[in-house]
């Protein structure tokens, strides 16, 4: 009796070992604040069970939404929900080009410093307010208000907004910014009325208050979000009844879900499980070109115990680079749903110029190590964030450098805390690798490169833990901006890659593809390189 | 004074020579021969004995047997079943998983051991000093002890490795920090229950030094139960340490920790599972031989269990 009990119980700690832990295992987005929490898993399987033929649309989502204010710092997840409910003047459509949405047209004055929009008429927020050039003037108000909101990022180089007419307003720049337009698709416009709240972050976070195509219904944090659709919609809205997010942070839930029909589509689907579902005749797995980009950075300005600075030495960086297999990376690390690094940022991003890639080339890697003095190697930490697929990727780096004797030792931990230490100013910090992945939600060069890359972008101001300054390099992003000319600011940007790519600051890894799965009875579903899918759309035809 | 003294040493080592050393060693060959005719009846005990004999060793010589390096990788040959050339077949990486096993015997064997040890070593001193002088002393280590027990053990473990932060030593203590007071509340009521005998009054009315009576008289009469307690312990110590570096808390997810390699096949659940199922029996199997061996050891020493 004592012995069955001794197995069964060491059976059943062995199977809740298996059983536990909820890391994420999808590339995140580090546009917006790194706040990606595991959120409780199974937390929303009320609406749980095999569905009837009902007109409800089920997505089952890796992470939960930080926050429903469109206004207020989140992660990819809340960008995804309040784009459902928000809109924008502007927006982009499958290939990432900008195209009208409240604003109808747009026009930019000679100098380049003013924007005129047209709205659209008749259209009215989820609380009743009518739509109009009060309501974007007041988000400009707002940013101003409150300047602790990420709402500020985008308006802090307006100097004004005119109301030109009840559906007519400009908006006037410090100085040109050709990235304008494709900064305002992020910008949300949210109904005055909630806006002029005295806590409108929490009357956001519990309602909707835009002009999307659905309303926000009900939500339990770390659960779900459910959304209804909009009777009131002021184009053709869609023809489910609603739509809920439901949070299931572990993997195979999610593709089993998907199995089952619990839930429509799920996001993202895990490269590693990729094969339990790619032959199933019910679904369909859509491969996205991603722009996220991965890459660890190499710390310029730390020093071995002896004094030397590794990284300061542009052939050691070429040599991480030259011994650094991308391809295998791809195959190992992705399942092959990856590309090679052929330049700094992604290809999907507007004005990507190819670089000739660094290929395997260890008798190369090796004599630039030799040539800078460091045909030994060297002992180096490593920063990365502890998921499952982060320290895998980590670990292939480790096992790449050891071929010209470099040891990577991994530091994983929590995303949180790798935030804390990477935005530590160059006095203070302990950086020396660091493993990161970035993606622009913009789409454009200079939100690819800046807050990575420029010179004043060290840590604390932005995530330049390379600690690389190159004047040139800083100078071309600046003076890009200004720019109007399509021609030299294509140029601009390909001398800036070239010199990054030439110089590497970072051991340039690769672009993942972001896998997302559903059902064949799912119609309409569009999906924007830059992470969110439109539901807008999207029917279920069953 | 001196004289006294003189006489008290003699005294003393009389009756050591006469009643005790003479009487316990021909009792012991007597007693250990039976300890083993009752223990070898118990045939899974034995048969776990077998194991963690096994077990022992390859954590000794176990990575000089590894058929690949445990680090070598092999990008044309990943996630490959078992089969010949990989008897345990091979990870994400094309690491050699039974290789891996191997090696990360002496590591998760290594820590478990140790910190049950380090963790034995203190609770006994613990509760020999709290079971003989009551007291103050008694008051604070069964107290302290107390509040301890009162978290489950991972949890305990948990929160010291939050603390300190993640890394194997730090597994290490957190695991010989739990270990503590289950030592010293047993060791305290052993100790209680050895003290009021016959022989612990007469070395004490004989003038031993407390250090002396402690350690020589008392003890040794605790001794069973120390030994059924700490294997036992092990069992344990191996479950937490490994869980702590599944929850990536401890070993480094490079090494060939084996809690840390079954953390990171979790993933090839359902597309690999031999990743996920090998490294999870090595550690099951672990552990029940440590249990098992325990509770033959328990049932063959406790008198009232025949």
């Amino acid at each position: 009796m004592k012995r069955a009990l001794t197995f069964l119980l060491a059976a059943v700690m062995l199977l809740s070992m298996a059983a536990c832990g909820g890391d994420n295992s999808a590339p995140k987005d580090n546009s917006n604040a790194p706040a990606d929490s595991a959120a409780p898993a199974d937390a929303g399987k009320q609406t749980s069970g095999a569905k009837s033929p009902d007109n409800d649309m089920v997505v089952a989502v890796l992470a939960d939404a930080t926050h429903l204010d469109p206004h207020v710092s989140s992660n990819g997840a809340s960008n995804q929900i309040t784009y459902e409910m928000y809109e924008s003047l502007l927006t982009f459509d499958e290939d990432t080009n900008v195209i009208p949405s409240l604003a109808k047209e747009w026009s930019v004055s000679e100098d380049g410093r003013t924007y005129t929009f047209v709205l659209n008429e008749g259209i009215k927020f989820h609380d009743g307010e009518p739509f109009n050039a009060e309501a974007v003037k007041a988000v400009y108000e707002r940013g101003l208000a409150h300047p602790e909101l990420t709402l500020t990022r985008t308006t802090k180089n307006w100097v004004d907004v005119t109301v030109d007419s009840e559906y007519q307003v400009s908006i006037t720049l410090d100085e040109p910014n050709n990235t304008f337009i494709n900064k305002i698709t992020q910008l949300r416009i949210v109904s005055p009325k909630a806006m002029a709240m005295e806590n409108a972050s929490d009357y956001l976070a519990k309602n909707s208050a835009g002009t999307g195509p659905y309303v926000l219904s009900e939500r339990v944090d770390g659960g779900y979000t459910k959304l209804v659709r909009n009777e009131d919609y002021w184009r053709e809205g869609p023809t489910v009844d609603s739509l809920t997010f439901i949070v299931v942070p572990e993997d195979a839930s999610r593709i089993a879900m998907l199995q089952t029909g619990e839930a429509d589509v799920i996001t993202p689907v895990p490269v590693t499980d990729v094969s339990l579902i790619e032959n199933d005749p019910s679904i369909v797995v859509d491969v996205q070109p991603a722009t996220t980009y991965r890459y660890v950075t190499l710390n310029t300005e730390w020093a071995l115990p002896d004094g030397r600075k590794p990284f300061a030495d542009q052939r050691v960086r070429q040599a991480l680079n030259y011994a650094f297999d991308s391809e295998a990376y791809a195959k190992v690390v992705f399942n092959g749903y990856a590309k090679v690094p052929t330049s700094i940022f992604s290809d999907s991003i507007f004005y990507y110029a190819e670089q000739t890639p660094y290929s395997l080339d260890l008798e190369k890697a090796k004599s630039l190590m030799k040539e800078a003095g460091f045909e030994d190697g060297f002992d180096v930490d490593i920063i990365v964030d502890n998921t499952t697929v982060e320290q895998k990727g980590a670990t292939f780096v480790k096992q790449q450098l050891s071929q010209i004797g470099v040891n990577v030792n991994l530091l994983p931990n929590e995303s949180t805390a790798n935030a804390e230490l990477t935005s530590a100013p160059l006095e203070s910090t302990t950086v020396q690798m660091w493993y990161v992945n970035w993606s622009s939600g913009s789409y454009e060069a200079d939100g690819s490169m800046r807050s990575i890359l420029h010179g004043e972008k060290v840590p604390p101001a932005g995530y330049n833990t390379a600690f690389w300054n190159n004047a040139e390099f800083n100078q071309l992003l600046d003076d890009a901006l200004k720019m109007s000319d399509q021609n030299e600011i294509a140029q601009a940007y390909a001398r800036a890659q070239a010199i990054a790519w030439e110089e590497c600051p970072w051991i340039f890894l690769g672009n993942d593809n972001t896998l997302n799965a559903y059902k064949t009875y799912v119609t309409g579903l569009q999906y924007m390189p830059g992470g969110v899918f439109v539901f807008r759309t999207a029917g279920l035809d069953r | 004074m001196s004289t006294n003294q003189n006489e008290r040493a003699e005294n003393q080592a009389v009756f050591e020579e006469n009643y005790i050393d003479e009487n316990i060693i021909a009792d012991k060959s007597s007693k250990t021969r039976e300890f083993i005719k009752k223990f070898l009846k118990r045939k899974t005990a034995v048969a776990a004995f077998a194991v963690m004999v096994f077990l022992l060793i390859i954590a000794i010589i176990g990575p000089s047997l590894a058929p690949y390096d445990p680090s070598a990788y092999d990008y044309d040959n990943i996630l490959a079943p078992p089969s010949a050339e990989h008897w345990f077949g091979t990870d994400q990486f094309g690491q050699d998983i039974f290789s891996r096993i191997l090696a990360g015997a002496p590591l998760t064997l290594g820590v478990s051991l140790s910190s049950v040890v380090v963790g034995a070593v203190l609770g006994t001193i613990l509760g020999l000093l709290a079971g003989y002088y009551g007291g103050w002393i008694e008051m604070l280590v069964m107290r302290g002890a107390d509040v301890l027990f009162s978290f489950p053990d991972i949890l305990l473990a948990i929160a010291i490795v939050a603390l300190l932060g993640p890394g194997i030593i730090n597994v290490f203590i957190a695991v010989a920090v739990f270990t503590v007071p289950s030592f010293a509340r047993m060791m305290r009521s052993a100790t209680l229950a050895v003290k009021g005998s016959l022989y612990v009054e007469v070395s004490r009315s004989l003038g031993c030094k407390d250090g002396r009576i402690l350690f020589l008289h008392i003890f040794p009469g605790t001794i069973q139960s120390l030994i059924v307690n700490f294997t036992m312990r092990i069992g344990s110590a191996i479950m937490a340490a490994s869980s702590l570096s599944f929850l990536g808390f401890g070993a480094n997810v490079t090494d060939p920790e084996w809690g840390a390699m079954l953390s990171m096949s979790r993933s090839y659940l359902s597309t690999a599972p031999h990743m996920v199922y090998l490294p999870g029996l090595v550690i099951f199997v672990t552990v029940l031989a440590f249990n098992l061996f325990g509770d033959g050891l328990r049932d063959t020493l406790d008198p009232k269990i025949k």
